[in-house]
């Protein structure tokens, strides 16, 4: 009796000291910087000031009476709602039509994935110059075929679908590849066994076999884009400095922080960002969950 | 319904490699006929060519009396069970059992999910169409009994449940012909030998003309009405089991048909390492010409003795072996004996436990024997010999 309770005590030690070291790293790099982050939205702290007051939730009210930021969080959307559906069905399309090449599928996949490892900063200058009113041998074309030349990056009306477009050039060789791979795992057997039953046109091996099969990864694919997409800070901070109302919610964020030194209400803007994203994953994960296979 | 499979002169390649040469293959309606062979044989292949999911280079195929060769797997009207199953796995057992009543019932645009509903809602007669598809899907769940099973996914059954799910599948369509690619090789050795009841009395009951691929000559042997022997892309034997065990074509047949494996010895004519025969044949051919390279015997037809006692007269070759090894198979002893002479090859013989309650110990020198009627001869190429032999002393 005595014997069996020493033993669970120091298998019930064993377990804590094991799992130390997991939960030490968790708490410094995780739970402790966002505590940090959530007492500094309730201060009016700025970097370098020697004292600051407690603001209580003043900083969220501030927020959504904010003009740039309501701008920001508007503009975002907008680029989440272009950005997320176009990646991720042309990012199925190109895979499936790779998919089917047999030699010349290397090549294609490396096509279309360089433009996820380029870095935007340095392809801004070059989508700087294509995209420039004057310039740009966009607007050349636009011109020769008789449309008037648009400012894409300085058009209130064409920042964002302008970058909502780079955007979708940077993402969707990263969906095509997760969805390659998720291709790759789909039996070919399947389409056989189809192809038997009378399934063998394209639209019906597409909806009866690949799209249910492509569940997890579809389902996959979309947390990560929309992450990406509410994430958009690059292109905005080369190609426009937020002009022409062009901001986005990091964006604002970063300005607010590091160019205003207002780090309270940049921590409860950041508080606000974090609680999208986690709302909008856990939706897309619950809704689509029900409907997803997963073998 | 039922029809006959008919192959002429087929012929198959996978870049330079021949994988199926010149293959002959008549299956009559009804019939239950087995693909066996070792792997890489071309058994698999031939089945996937019939149902239309690989191109041919030369040949015919022809289901009933339609000429197949062009047309597609569906309208081949064949159903075909594969050895992973290849069970829809998103979809419900009912649902993958429906679908290819949905497929050939319903037009493209009705079988769409959603949209086929919305069709529906204007529409009387997809609703009709359905419900007999519920009535058909029903109907071979109850014969088969999953009909418990019509709501799980095939991720929540066991390896016997999805095979019967295939089979449904297979099945619902009331094909012109089954093809089953080792539809058993999945299963435990239980249930392996439960479900191969089940496929014979399934068979029975319908009636319907089965080409069943195989690397289990057992499966083959107990299913079939006839075994079709395959190697190297070519039809060694076509034949009723009896037929094959008892009169194999070749010497490849005949080592793959029986377990244990026939006993092969290497034979020299005139100085036969103490065995010399003379042959008379039942037919035209000249004894004299012919040549026998190998000689052949069941373990069941070698008889042992101890070593000093003759064997009964009637047994004309008697060989003196020590017992090797041996091995006990429930109701059979299996020996492996070493010959005295014959470079010490080794013969293993088959002795019922009811014959010999005791088996004798490994280095126990016996006398081996059988007779020459049980002789299966074989000649330089491999093909079997019909003649009589005698001893010549």
């Amino acid at each position: 009796m005595n014997k069996s309770n020493n033993q669970a005590r120091s298998e019930n030690i064993l377990g804590w000291a094991l799992a130390l070291p997991a939960t030490f790293l968790l708490v410094l790099l995780y739970l402790l910087p966002i505590t940090w982050v959530i007492l500094m939205s309730l201060t009016n702290y700025e970097l370098g000031a020697i004292s600051f007051d407690w603001v209580g939730l003043r900083n969220f009210s501030k927020a959504f009476e904010d003009e740039v930021f309501l701008r920001s969080f508007r503009n975002t959307l907008l680029y989440v709602a272009l950005v997320l559906p176009s990646s991720i069905f042309l990012g199925l399309g190109i895979a499936i039509l790779i998919h089917a090449r047999k030699r010349t599928r290397s090549i294609y996949e490396v096509i279309y994935f360089l433009p996820v490892t380029s870095t935007l900063i340095a392809m801004a200058t070059v989508f700087q110059f294509l995209l420039h009113p004057k310039l740009g041998p966009i607007n050349h074309l636009l011109t020769a075929i008789g449309i008037q030349a648009i400012s894409f990056i300085s058009d209130p009306q064409w920042v964002i679908p302008t970058l909502s477009i780079i955007g979708l050039w940077q993402l969707v060789g990263f969906n095509m590849i997760l969805f390659l791979a998720g291709l790759s795992s789909i039996p070919e057997e399947l389409y056989e066994a189809a192809a038997l039953d009378g399934a063998n046109g394209p639209i019906d091996r597409f909806v009866r076999i690949t799209w249910p099969m492509l569940g997890p990864t579809t389902l996959f694919v979309m947390v990560t884009s929309c992450i990406t997409a509410f994430k958009v800070f690059d292109t905005v901070a080369t190609l426009t400095q937020g002009k022409s109302g062009s901001e986005v919610l990091l964006y604002a964020l970063y300005l607010e922080g590091f160019q205003y030194f207002k780090m309270g209400y940049a921590a409860a803007l950041t508080l606000v960002f974090l609680f999208f994203i986690l709302m909008l994953s856990i939706v897309q994960s619950r809704l689509i969950e029900k409907k997803v296979h997963y073998a | 319904m039922t029809a006959a499979l008919k192959i002429e002169s087929l012929t198959k390649k996978y870049g330079s490699q021949l994988v199926l040469n010149d293959i002959d293959l008549q299956v009559n309606p009804g019939e239950f006929v087995s693909l066996v062979g070792p792997s890489g044989c071309g058994k698999s292949t031939l089945l996937r060519v019939i149902a239309g999911l690989t191109t041919i280079e030369k040949g015919q195929i022809f289901i009933g009396n339609r000429l197949v060769n062009d047309a597609l797997p569906k309208e081949r009207n064949i159903a075909m069970v594969f050895q992973n199953y290849a069970l829809y796995p998103h979809m419900t057992v009912a649902e993958n059992i429906a679908t290819p009543l949905l497929m050939s019932q319903l037009n493209l645009l009705q079988r769409q999910p959603y949209l086929g509903a919305l069709i529906g809602t204007f529409s009387s007669k997809r609703k009709t169409t359905i419900a007999q598809i519920q009535t058909e899907v029903a109907n071979v769940c109850t014969s088969l009994q999953i009909s418990n099973l019509a709501h799980r996914k095939p991720a929540q059954l066991s390896g016997g449940q999805r095979q019967r799910v295939a089979l449904a599948r297979a099945l619902v369509r009331n094909p012109d012909a089954f093809l089953m690619d080792e539809p058993l090789s999945n299963l435990d050795a239980k249930l392996r030998i439960q479900v191969r009841d089940e496929l014979a009395d399934l068979h029975q009951r319908i009636g319907s003309t089965f080409l069943y691929v195989t690397h289990d000559q057992t499966e083959a042997l107990t299913l079939s009405n006839r075994v079709a022997v395959m190697d190297q892309g070519q039809i060694l034997q076509i034949g009723t089991p009896l037929e094959l065990y008892e009169s194999p074509a070749n010497l490849t047949v005949a080592k793959f048909i029986g377990t244990p494996s026939m006993n092969i010895l290497p034979l020299k004519m005139g100085n036969a390492q103490g065995l010399s025969f003379s042959l008379t044949t039942t037919n035209q051919l000249d004894p004299s010409q012919l040549s026998i390279k190998h000689i052949g015997i069941r373990p069941e037809h070698l008889l042992m003795g101890s070593s000093g006692y003759a064997l009964p007269a009637e047994i004309e070759v008697q060989l003196e072996a020590t017992v090797h090894r041996i091995e006990h198979h429930g109701s059979d002893w299996i020996y492996i004996l070493k010959l005295a002479q014959w470079q010490g090859a080794h013969l293993t013989a088959r002795v019922s436990i009811q014959k010999m309650s005791k088996p004798l110990t490994s280095g126990t020198e016996v006398l081996v024997g059988w007779r020459l009627a049980d002789l299966h001869l074989f000649d330089a190429s491999g093909c079997r010999v019909s003649a009589i032999p005698k001893l010549i002393n």
